[in-house]
Protein backbone atom coordinates (compact mmCIF):
# COMPACT_ATOMS: atom_id res chain seq x y z
CA UNK A 1 0.00 0.00 0.00
CA UNK A 2 1.50 3.28 -0.76
CA UNK A 3 2.35 5.82 2.23
CA UNK A 4 -0.70 8.50 2.43
CA UNK A 5 1.76 11.33 1.81
CA UNK A 6 2.97 9.93 -1.74
CA UNK A 7 -1.12 9.43 -2.63
CA UNK A 8 -2.18 12.60 -1.38
CA UNK A 9 1.50 13.90 -3.41
CA UNK A 10 0.30 11.89 -6.39
CA UNK A 11 -3.35 13.57 -6.31
CA UNK A 12 -2.43 17.07 -6.43
CA UNK A 13 0.31 16.08 -9.19
CA UNK A 14 -3.10 14.27 -11.05
CA UNK A 15 -5.04 17.60 -10.36
CA UNK A 16 -2.91 19.74 -12.08
CA UNK A 17 -2.20 17.47 -15.00
CA UNK A 18 -6.33 17.33 -15.31
CA UNK A 19 -6.27 21.18 -14.96
CA UNK A 20 -4.76 21.41 -17.73
CA UNK A 21 -1.33 22.87 -16.24
CA UNK A 22 1.37 21.37 -17.96
CA UNK A 23 -0.73 22.56 -21.50
CA UNK A 24 -0.58 26.25 -20.09
CA UNK A 25 3.42 25.94 -19.30
CA UNK A 26 3.51 24.41 -22.87
CA UNK A 27 2.02 27.60 -24.03
CA UNK A 28 3.81 30.23 -21.85
CA UNK A 29 6.98 28.36 -23.25
CA UNK A 30 5.76 28.73 -26.68
CA UNK A 31 5.22 32.19 -26.08
CA UNK A 32 8.45 32.52 -24.86
CA UNK A 33 9.62 31.60 -27.91
CA UNK A 34 7.65 33.64 -30.13
CA UNK A 35 8.78 36.46 -28.16
CA UNK A 36 12.82 35.91 -28.33
CA UNK A 37 12.25 35.29 -32.34
CA UNK A 38 10.59 38.63 -32.59
CA UNK A 39 13.46 40.02 -30.48
CA UNK A 40 15.99 38.50 -32.52
CA UNK A 41 14.33 40.77 -35.50
CA UNK A 42 14.45 44.07 -33.74
CA UNK A 43 18.23 43.25 -32.11
CA UNK A 44 21.41 45.19 -33.69
CA UNK A 45 23.65 42.75 -31.86
CA UNK A 46 24.40 40.28 -29.24
CA UNK A 47 21.07 39.01 -30.26
CA UNK A 48 21.61 35.47 -28.33
CA UNK A 49 21.91 36.93 -25.21
CA UNK A 50 19.14 39.26 -25.61
CA UNK A 51 17.09 36.84 -26.14
CA UNK A 52 17.84 34.34 -23.66
CA UNK A 53 17.92 36.95 -21.29
CA UNK A 54 14.18 37.86 -21.74
CA UNK A 55 13.29 34.61 -22.38
CA UNK A 56 14.81 33.34 -19.39
CA UNK A 57 13.07 36.66 -17.04
CA UNK A 58 9.50 35.67 -18.61
CA UNK A 59 9.63 32.16 -18.04
CA UNK A 60 10.59 32.66 -14.28
CA UNK A 61 8.54 35.42 -13.74
CA UNK A 62 5.70 33.20 -15.50
CA UNK A 63 6.43 30.02 -13.83
CA UNK A 64 6.17 31.71 -10.40
CA UNK A 65 2.58 33.31 -10.61
CA UNK A 66 1.28 29.62 -12.63
CA UNK A 67 2.81 27.68 -9.23
CA UNK A 68 0.97 30.52 -6.79
CA UNK A 69 -2.33 30.81 -8.35
CA UNK A 70 -2.33 26.86 -9.13
CA UNK A 71 -1.69 26.28 -5.31
CA UNK A 72 -3.93 28.82 -3.64
CA UNK A 73 -7.00 27.63 -6.13
CA UNK A 74 -6.57 23.85 -5.59
CA UNK A 75 -6.25 24.34 -1.77
CA UNK A 76 -9.42 26.77 -2.09
CA UNK A 77 -11.26 23.81 -3.69
CA UNK A 78 -10.12 21.50 -1.54
CA UNK A 79 -11.79 23.91 1.29
CA UNK A 80 -14.84 24.49 -0.44
CA UNK A 81 -15.32 20.98 -1.33
CA UNK A 82 -14.73 19.77 2.32
CA UNK A 83 -11.69 17.23 0.87
CA UNK A 84 -9.79 19.49 3.90
CA UNK A 85 -12.17 18.05 6.33
CA UNK A 86 -12.23 14.57 5.45
CA UNK A 87 -8.67 14.65 5.12
CA UNK A 88 -8.50 15.68 8.63
CA UNK A 89 -11.37 13.38 9.65
CA UNK A 90 -9.61 10.11 9.07
CA UNK A 91 -6.50 8.67 11.58
CA UNK A 92 -3.72 10.47 9.60
CA UNK A 93 -1.79 13.36 11.45
CA UNK A 94 -2.37 16.68 9.94
CA UNK A 95 1.78 17.25 8.99
CA UNK A 96 1.25 14.21 6.65
CA UNK A 97 -1.24 15.89 4.71
CA UNK A 98 0.75 19.13 4.50
CA UNK A 99 3.84 16.91 3.44
CA UNK A 100 1.61 15.21 0.90
CA UNK A 101 0.64 18.37 -0.58
CA UNK A 102 3.75 20.27 -0.52
CA UNK A 103 5.64 16.97 -1.54
CA UNK A 104 2.66 16.89 -4.77
CA UNK A 105 3.37 20.82 -5.35
CA UNK A 106 7.19 20.17 -5.48
CA UNK A 107 6.73 17.77 -8.14
CA UNK A 108 4.84 20.41 -10.16
CA UNK A 109 7.62 22.79 -9.74
CA UNK A 110 9.65 20.29 -11.32
CA UNK A 111 7.60 19.66 -14.26
CA UNK A 112 7.90 23.33 -14.87
CA UNK A 113 11.52 23.88 -14.38
CA UNK A 114 11.90 21.05 -16.97
CA UNK A 115 9.68 22.10 -19.47
CA UNK A 116 10.58 25.62 -19.53
CA UNK A 117 14.11 24.48 -19.67
CA UNK A 118 13.68 22.62 -22.65
CA UNK A 119 13.30 26.10 -24.86
CA UNK A 120 16.38 27.51 -23.26
CA UNK A 121 18.38 24.26 -24.53
CA UNK A 122 18.78 25.97 -27.48
CA UNK A 123 20.18 29.51 -26.74
CA UNK A 124 22.79 28.52 -23.80
CA UNK A 125 24.78 26.02 -22.64
CA UNK A 126 23.17 22.63 -21.31
CA UNK A 127 24.90 22.69 -18.75
CA UNK A 128 23.82 25.94 -17.83
CA UNK A 129 20.70 25.11 -18.66
CA UNK A 130 20.80 22.62 -16.27
CA UNK A 131 22.19 24.63 -13.21
CA UNK A 132 18.82 27.36 -14.08
CA UNK A 133 16.50 24.58 -14.31
CA UNK A 134 17.49 23.03 -10.95
CA UNK A 135 17.70 26.65 -9.34
CA UNK A 136 14.13 27.72 -10.97
CA UNK A 137 12.84 24.25 -9.49
CA UNK A 138 13.95 25.43 -6.21
CA UNK A 139 12.75 28.43 -6.58
CA UNK A 140 9.12 27.30 -7.45
CA UNK A 141 9.47 24.74 -4.19
CA UNK A 142 9.87 27.57 -2.11
CA UNK A 143 6.93 30.07 -3.17
CA UNK A 144 4.77 26.89 -3.41
CA UNK A 145 5.63 26.43 0.10
CA UNK A 146 5.03 29.52 1.09
CA UNK A 147 1.67 29.95 -1.14
CA UNK A 148 0.44 26.70 0.68
CA UNK A 149 0.77 28.18 4.08
CA UNK A 150 -0.82 31.17 3.40
CA UNK A 151 -3.59 29.81 1.82
CA UNK A 152 -4.05 27.36 4.64
CA UNK A 153 -3.74 29.96 7.34
CA UNK A 154 -6.27 32.67 5.54
CA UNK A 155 -8.58 30.44 4.17
CA UNK A 156 -8.88 33.33 1.74
CA UNK A 157 -8.17 33.17 -2.45
CA UNK A 158 -7.49 37.14 -3.14
CA UNK A 159 -5.98 37.65 0.42
CA UNK A 160 -3.24 34.36 -0.19
CA UNK A 161 -2.39 35.41 -3.54
CA UNK A 162 -1.69 39.03 -2.65
CA UNK A 163 0.65 37.58 0.53
CA UNK A 164 2.23 35.12 -2.07
CA UNK A 165 3.20 37.54 -4.40
CA UNK A 166 4.32 40.04 -1.90
CA UNK A 167 6.40 38.02 0.02
CA UNK A 168 7.53 36.17 -3.44
CA UNK A 169 8.52 40.38 -3.94
CA UNK A 170 10.38 40.47 -0.62
CA UNK A 171 12.12 37.33 -1.45
CA UNK A 172 13.71 38.69 -4.44
CA UNK A 173 14.32 42.34 -3.48
CA UNK A 174 15.13 42.05 0.01
CA UNK A 175 18.78 43.38 -0.67
CA UNK A 176 18.04 46.35 -2.44
CA UNK A 177 15.68 47.41 0.21
CA UNK A 178 18.07 47.14 2.92
CA UNK A 179 20.44 49.11 0.77
CA UNK A 180 17.89 51.76 0.23
CA UNK A 181 17.78 51.60 4.31
CA UNK A 182 21.50 52.10 4.71
CA UNK A 183 21.40 55.51 2.98
CA UNK A 184 24.08 58.46 4.46
CA UNK A 185 20.74 60.58 5.65
CA UNK A 186 18.49 57.63 7.34
CA UNK A 187 20.23 57.81 10.80
CA UNK A 188 16.98 58.76 12.70
CA UNK A 189 15.33 56.16 15.24
CA UNK A 190 12.59 55.53 12.97
CA UNK A 191 14.73 54.55 10.11
CA UNK A 192 17.07 52.59 12.50
CA UNK A 193 14.12 50.83 13.93
CA UNK A 194 13.25 49.97 10.04
CA UNK A 195 16.10 48.39 9.21
CA UNK A 196 16.27 46.10 12.44
CA UNK A 197 12.83 45.30 10.88
CA UNK A 198 14.24 44.61 7.38
CA UNK A 199 16.96 42.94 9.20
CA UNK A 200 15.01 40.11 10.66
CA UNK A 201 12.50 39.82 7.81
CA UNK A 202 15.52 39.28 5.82
CA UNK A 203 16.31 36.41 8.27
CA UNK A 204 13.00 34.68 7.89
CA UNK A 205 12.56 34.66 3.98
CA UNK A 206 14.98 33.12 1.57
CA UNK A 207 17.16 35.27 -0.20
CA UNK A 208 16.29 34.50 -4.14
CA UNK A 209 18.08 36.81 -5.44
CA UNK A 210 21.10 34.40 -5.45
CA UNK A 211 19.00 31.98 -7.32
CA UNK A 212 17.54 31.96 -10.91
CA UNK A 213 19.89 34.30 -12.98
CA UNK A 214 19.42 35.20 -16.40
CA UNK A 215 23.18 36.50 -16.58
CA UNK A 216 24.13 32.96 -16.04
CA UNK A 217 22.54 32.06 -19.52
CA UNK A 218 23.93 34.98 -21.25
CA UNK A 219 27.77 34.38 -19.82
CA UNK A 220 26.81 30.71 -20.87
CA UNK A 221 29.51 29.69 -18.03
CA UNK A 222 28.78 27.74 -15.35
CA UNK A 223 31.82 28.65 -13.33
CA UNK A 224 30.07 31.63 -11.92
CA UNK A 225 26.94 30.12 -10.07
CA UNK A 226 27.09 29.39 -6.69
CA UNK A 227 25.70 25.80 -6.64
CA UNK A 228 25.81 25.12 -2.57
CA UNK A 229 24.58 28.50 -1.70
CA UNK A 230 21.41 28.34 -3.10
CA UNK A 231 21.22 24.00 -2.57
CA UNK A 232 22.09 24.99 1.33
CA UNK A 233 20.02 28.12 1.57
CA UNK A 234 17.02 25.83 -0.16
CA UNK A 235 17.65 23.34 2.07
CA UNK A 236 17.39 25.23 5.02
CA UNK A 237 14.52 27.27 4.20
CA UNK A 238 12.40 24.11 3.02
CA UNK A 239 12.53 22.86 6.45
CA UNK A 240 12.18 25.96 8.56
CA UNK A 241 8.68 26.45 6.11
CA UNK A 242 7.48 23.00 6.38
CA UNK A 243 7.84 23.21 10.31
CA UNK A 244 6.14 26.75 9.87
CA UNK A 245 3.30 25.34 8.29
CA UNK A 246 2.64 21.63 10.07
CA UNK A 247 2.43 23.70 13.79
CA UNK A 248 -0.26 26.17 11.72
CA UNK A 249 -2.18 23.64 10.68
CA UNK A 250 -2.16 21.13 14.05
CA UNK A 251 -3.40 24.30 16.23
CA UNK A 252 -6.01 25.09 13.08
CA UNK A 253 -9.62 24.39 14.51
CA UNK A 254 -11.74 22.48 11.46
CA UNK B 1 -43.54 38.40 -41.46
CA UNK B 2 -43.54 40.32 -38.39
CA UNK B 3 -42.74 37.38 -36.40
CA UNK B 4 -39.93 36.10 -38.20
CA UNK B 5 -38.69 39.56 -38.08
CA UNK B 6 -39.07 39.88 -34.31
CA UNK B 7 -37.28 36.52 -34.23
CA UNK B 8 -33.94 37.40 -36.23
CA UNK B 9 -33.89 41.09 -34.49
CA UNK B 10 -34.64 39.07 -30.89
CA UNK B 11 -31.29 36.47 -31.46
CA UNK B 12 -29.32 38.02 -33.75
CA UNK B 13 -29.64 41.60 -31.64
CA UNK B 14 -26.47 41.23 -29.32
CA UNK B 15 -24.26 39.65 -32.37
CA UNK B 16 -25.64 43.08 -34.26
CA UNK B 17 -24.37 44.90 -31.83
CA UNK B 18 -21.29 43.17 -31.20
CA UNK B 19 -20.26 44.27 -34.60
CA UNK B 20 -21.25 47.83 -34.25
CA UNK B 21 -19.41 48.33 -31.31
CA UNK B 22 -16.60 46.68 -32.57
CA UNK B 23 -16.90 49.42 -36.10
CA UNK B 24 -17.19 52.14 -33.15
CA UNK B 25 -13.59 51.15 -32.00
CA UNK B 26 -11.67 50.64 -35.91
CA UNK B 27 -13.26 54.18 -36.32
CA UNK B 28 -11.94 55.48 -33.21
CA UNK B 29 -8.89 53.84 -33.39
CA UNK B 30 -8.16 55.34 -36.69
CA UNK B 31 -9.36 58.58 -36.06
CA UNK B 32 -7.16 58.69 -33.26
CA UNK B 33 -3.72 57.15 -35.07
CA UNK B 34 -4.47 59.76 -37.72
CA UNK B 35 -4.31 62.45 -34.95
CA UNK B 36 -0.83 64.24 -34.51
CA UNK B 37 0.60 62.71 -31.24
CA UNK B 38 3.08 65.00 -29.45
CA UNK B 39 6.23 63.59 -29.20
CA UNK B 40 6.99 62.15 -26.11
CA UNK B 41 10.85 62.43 -24.79
CA UNK B 42 13.10 60.14 -23.01
CA UNK B 43 12.27 60.36 -19.08
CA UNK B 44 14.59 60.79 -16.61
CA UNK B 45 17.44 58.18 -16.43
CA UNK B 46 17.17 56.27 -13.53
CA UNK B 47 17.82 57.42 -9.99
CA UNK B 48 20.58 55.50 -7.79
CA UNK B 49 17.73 54.23 -5.86
CA UNK B 50 15.74 52.83 -8.94
CA UNK B 51 18.89 51.47 -10.82
CA UNK B 52 19.57 49.59 -7.53
CA UNK B 53 16.07 48.00 -7.24
CA UNK B 54 16.24 47.94 -10.89
CA UNK B 55 19.37 45.73 -10.47
CA UNK B 56 18.56 43.26 -7.34
CA UNK B 57 16.37 40.59 -8.75
CA UNK B 58 17.53 40.30 -12.10
CA UNK B 59 20.23 42.59 -13.45
CA UNK B 60 20.39 40.64 -17.18
CA UNK B 61 16.81 40.35 -17.48
CA UNK B 62 16.44 44.47 -16.60
CA UNK B 63 18.97 45.05 -18.99
CA UNK B 64 17.91 43.15 -21.67
CA UNK B 65 14.26 44.23 -21.65
CA UNK B 66 15.00 48.23 -21.83
CA UNK B 67 17.94 47.65 -24.70
CA UNK B 68 14.97 47.23 -26.98
CA UNK B 69 12.93 49.53 -25.43
CA UNK B 70 15.49 52.61 -25.89
CA UNK B 71 16.35 51.34 -29.32
CA UNK B 72 12.60 51.93 -30.42
CA UNK B 73 11.75 55.13 -28.85
CA UNK B 74 11.86 56.96 -31.88
CA UNK B 75 9.29 54.59 -33.01
CA UNK B 76 5.88 56.57 -31.41
CA UNK B 77 2.34 56.04 -31.67
CA UNK B 78 2.92 55.11 -35.25
CA UNK B 79 5.24 57.88 -36.31
CA UNK B 80 8.88 58.00 -36.17
CA UNK B 81 10.42 60.83 -34.56
CA UNK B 82 13.68 62.82 -36.02
CA UNK B 83 16.71 62.38 -33.34
CA UNK B 84 16.68 66.25 -33.35
CA UNK B 85 13.85 66.16 -31.38
CA UNK B 86 15.03 64.04 -28.63
CA UNK B 87 15.80 65.02 -25.41
CA UNK B 88 20.42 64.06 -26.01
CA UNK B 89 21.19 64.42 -21.85
CA UNK B 90 18.50 62.33 -21.23
CA UNK B 91 19.76 59.59 -24.02
CA UNK B 92 23.07 59.88 -22.48
CA UNK B 93 21.95 59.36 -18.75
CA UNK B 94 19.88 56.34 -19.74
CA UNK B 95 22.92 55.07 -21.96
CA UNK B 96 25.60 55.52 -19.29
CA UNK B 97 23.00 53.37 -17.00
CA UNK B 98 22.52 50.67 -19.00
CA UNK B 99 26.30 50.42 -19.59
CA UNK B 100 26.71 49.77 -15.94
CA UNK B 101 24.50 46.99 -15.89
CA UNK B 102 26.20 45.40 -18.28
CA UNK B 103 29.91 46.90 -18.60
CA UNK B 104 31.08 44.19 -21.06
CA UNK B 105 28.07 44.84 -23.26
CA UNK B 106 28.81 46.13 -26.50
CA UNK B 107 25.37 47.64 -27.00
CA UNK B 108 24.92 51.10 -25.67
CA UNK B 109 28.29 52.02 -27.26
CA UNK B 110 26.91 50.35 -30.14
CA UNK B 111 23.60 52.61 -30.47
CA UNK B 112 25.48 55.49 -29.85
CA UNK B 113 28.19 54.94 -32.41
CA UNK B 114 25.45 53.44 -34.93
CA UNK B 115 22.22 54.97 -34.07
CA UNK B 116 22.42 58.38 -32.29
CA UNK B 117 25.26 59.74 -34.47
CA UNK B 118 23.10 59.68 -37.09
CA UNK B 119 21.64 62.86 -36.17
CA UNK B 120 21.58 66.06 -38.03
CA UNK B 121 22.78 68.06 -35.36
CA UNK B 122 26.67 68.75 -34.32
CA UNK B 123 25.54 69.34 -30.84
CA UNK B 124 24.16 65.87 -30.33
CA UNK B 125 26.78 63.93 -32.43
CA UNK B 126 29.29 65.70 -30.13
CA UNK B 127 26.91 64.56 -26.76
CA UNK B 128 27.83 61.01 -28.46
CA UNK B 129 30.80 61.23 -29.42
CA UNK B 130 31.77 62.21 -25.62
CA UNK B 131 29.68 59.16 -24.22
CA UNK B 132 31.62 56.90 -26.49
CA UNK B 133 35.12 58.12 -25.21
CA UNK B 134 34.30 58.28 -21.80
CA UNK B 135 33.39 54.43 -22.28
CA UNK B 136 36.35 53.75 -24.25
CA UNK B 137 38.31 54.63 -21.06
CA UNK B 138 36.37 52.97 -18.58
CA UNK B 139 37.69 49.84 -20.82
CA UNK B 140 40.20 50.77 -23.83
CA UNK B 141 39.94 46.74 -24.48
CA UNK B 142 36.49 46.28 -25.09
CA UNK B 143 35.66 49.65 -26.42
CA UNK B 144 38.64 50.72 -28.88
CA UNK B 145 36.71 49.85 -32.22
CA UNK B 146 33.65 52.53 -31.08
CA UNK B 147 36.32 55.23 -30.60
CA UNK B 148 37.63 54.14 -33.87
CA UNK B 149 34.44 54.49 -35.65
CA UNK B 150 34.22 57.91 -33.47
CA UNK B 151 37.42 58.96 -35.19
CA UNK B 152 35.84 58.79 -38.27
CA UNK B 153 32.62 60.37 -37.18
CA UNK B 154 34.32 63.32 -36.19
CA UNK B 155 36.77 63.39 -39.54
CA UNK B 156 33.88 63.10 -41.91
CA UNK B 157 30.64 64.02 -40.36
CA UNK B 158 31.74 66.54 -37.96
CA UNK B 159 34.73 67.55 -40.25
CA UNK B 160 36.47 68.16 -36.63
CA UNK B 161 40.28 66.65 -37.30
CA UNK B 162 41.63 67.91 -33.74
CA UNK B 163 38.89 65.70 -32.23
CA UNK B 164 39.46 62.88 -34.36
CA UNK B 165 43.42 63.16 -34.22
CA UNK B 166 42.35 63.42 -30.62
CA UNK B 167 40.75 59.96 -30.35
CA UNK B 168 43.16 58.66 -32.74
CA UNK B 169 45.64 59.33 -30.53
CA UNK B 170 44.27 57.71 -27.59
CA UNK B 171 43.80 54.40 -29.78
CA UNK B 172 47.53 54.74 -31.25
CA UNK B 173 49.01 55.29 -27.40
CA UNK B 174 46.92 52.46 -25.89
CA UNK B 175 49.76 50.50 -24.23
CA UNK B 176 47.18 47.24 -24.90
CA UNK B 177 47.68 44.32 -27.50
CA UNK B 178 43.96 44.35 -28.59
CA UNK B 179 44.09 47.50 -30.74
CA UNK B 180 45.10 46.52 -34.22
CA UNK B 181 47.21 48.65 -36.55
CA UNK B 182 44.81 49.94 -38.50
CA UNK B 183 43.40 51.90 -35.75
CA UNK B 184 46.42 52.81 -34.31
CA UNK B 185 47.79 53.83 -38.13
CA UNK B 186 44.57 56.41 -37.88
CA UNK B 187 46.25 59.33 -36.46
CA UNK B 188 48.74 58.96 -39.20
CA UNK B 189 45.99 59.47 -42.30
CA UNK B 190 44.47 62.20 -40.07
CA UNK B 191 47.86 63.87 -39.66
CA UNK B 192 48.52 64.29 -42.94
CA UNK B 193 44.84 65.34 -44.11
CA UNK B 194 45.88 68.27 -41.56
CA UNK B 195 49.12 68.73 -43.92
CA UNK B 196 51.23 67.36 -40.77
CA UNK B 197 53.22 66.11 -43.33
CA UNK B 198 56.81 66.22 -41.44
CA UNK B 199 55.11 64.74 -38.06
CA UNK B 200 53.90 62.00 -39.70
CA UNK B 201 56.81 61.19 -41.15
CA UNK B 202 58.69 61.69 -37.80
CA UNK B 203 55.78 58.97 -36.30
CA UNK B 204 56.50 56.60 -38.97
CA UNK B 205 60.10 56.82 -38.85
CA UNK B 206 59.91 56.27 -35.17
CA UNK B 207 57.60 53.08 -34.95
CA UNK B 208 59.92 51.95 -37.65
CA UNK B 209 62.85 52.71 -36.03
CA UNK B 210 62.46 51.31 -32.52
CA UNK B 211 61.34 47.65 -34.18
CA UNK B 212 58.11 47.30 -32.03
CA UNK B 213 56.26 46.03 -35.09
CA UNK B 214 56.43 42.88 -36.12
CA UNK B 215 54.21 42.53 -38.21
CA UNK B 216 55.62 42.26 -42.32
CA UNK B 217 52.80 44.05 -43.90
CA UNK B 218 52.61 46.40 -41.21
CA UNK B 219 56.05 47.37 -41.68
CA UNK B 220 55.16 47.18 -45.51
CA UNK B 221 52.39 49.99 -45.08
CA UNK B 222 54.86 52.27 -42.85
CA UNK B 223 57.32 52.28 -45.62
CA UNK B 224 55.22 53.03 -48.54
CA UNK B 225 53.23 55.63 -46.65
CA UNK B 226 57.15 57.01 -45.86
CA UNK B 227 57.96 57.07 -49.90
CA UNK B 228 54.87 58.51 -50.63
CA UNK B 229 55.31 61.55 -47.98
CA UNK B 230 59.09 61.89 -49.02
CA UNK B 231 58.02 61.84 -53.31
CA UNK B 232 55.56 64.38 -52.63
CA UNK B 233 58.16 66.54 -50.76
CA UNK B 234 60.27 66.28 -53.61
Amino acid sequence: MQHPVLTIARFSLLEAVRGKILWIMAALLLFAVFLAFFIGQTTLTETRETQVALMAGFLRLSSVLVIIFFVVSSISRDFQDKSVELLFSISMPRYQVFLGKFFGFSLLALSAAIIFSTGLVFYSDVSVVLFWALSLWCELTLVALISLIFILSLEHVAMSLVASIGAYALMRFMPAIQSMGDGPFQDSLFNQLMNKMLDLIDLLLPRLDHFVQSSWLVKGSAAEIDVIYFLLEFVLFVCLFVLVGVIDLKRKAI
Amino acid sequence: MTKSFHQIRSSHLPLILLIAVWLCVVIWRDSSMAQKVAVENFPEPPSVTTQVIMQASDVAFVYRFLLPWLQQFDVQSGQYVAYRNLDYTRLTGWLNSLQKMAPESQYPTLMATRIYTKVGDEQRIRQMLDFIYQQYQLNPEKKWRWLAEAAVIARHRLKDLPLALSYAQKLANEPSNVIPYWARDMQLTILEDMGEFEQVKLLVGGLLANKAITDDNEIRFLNLLLERLQKNNN
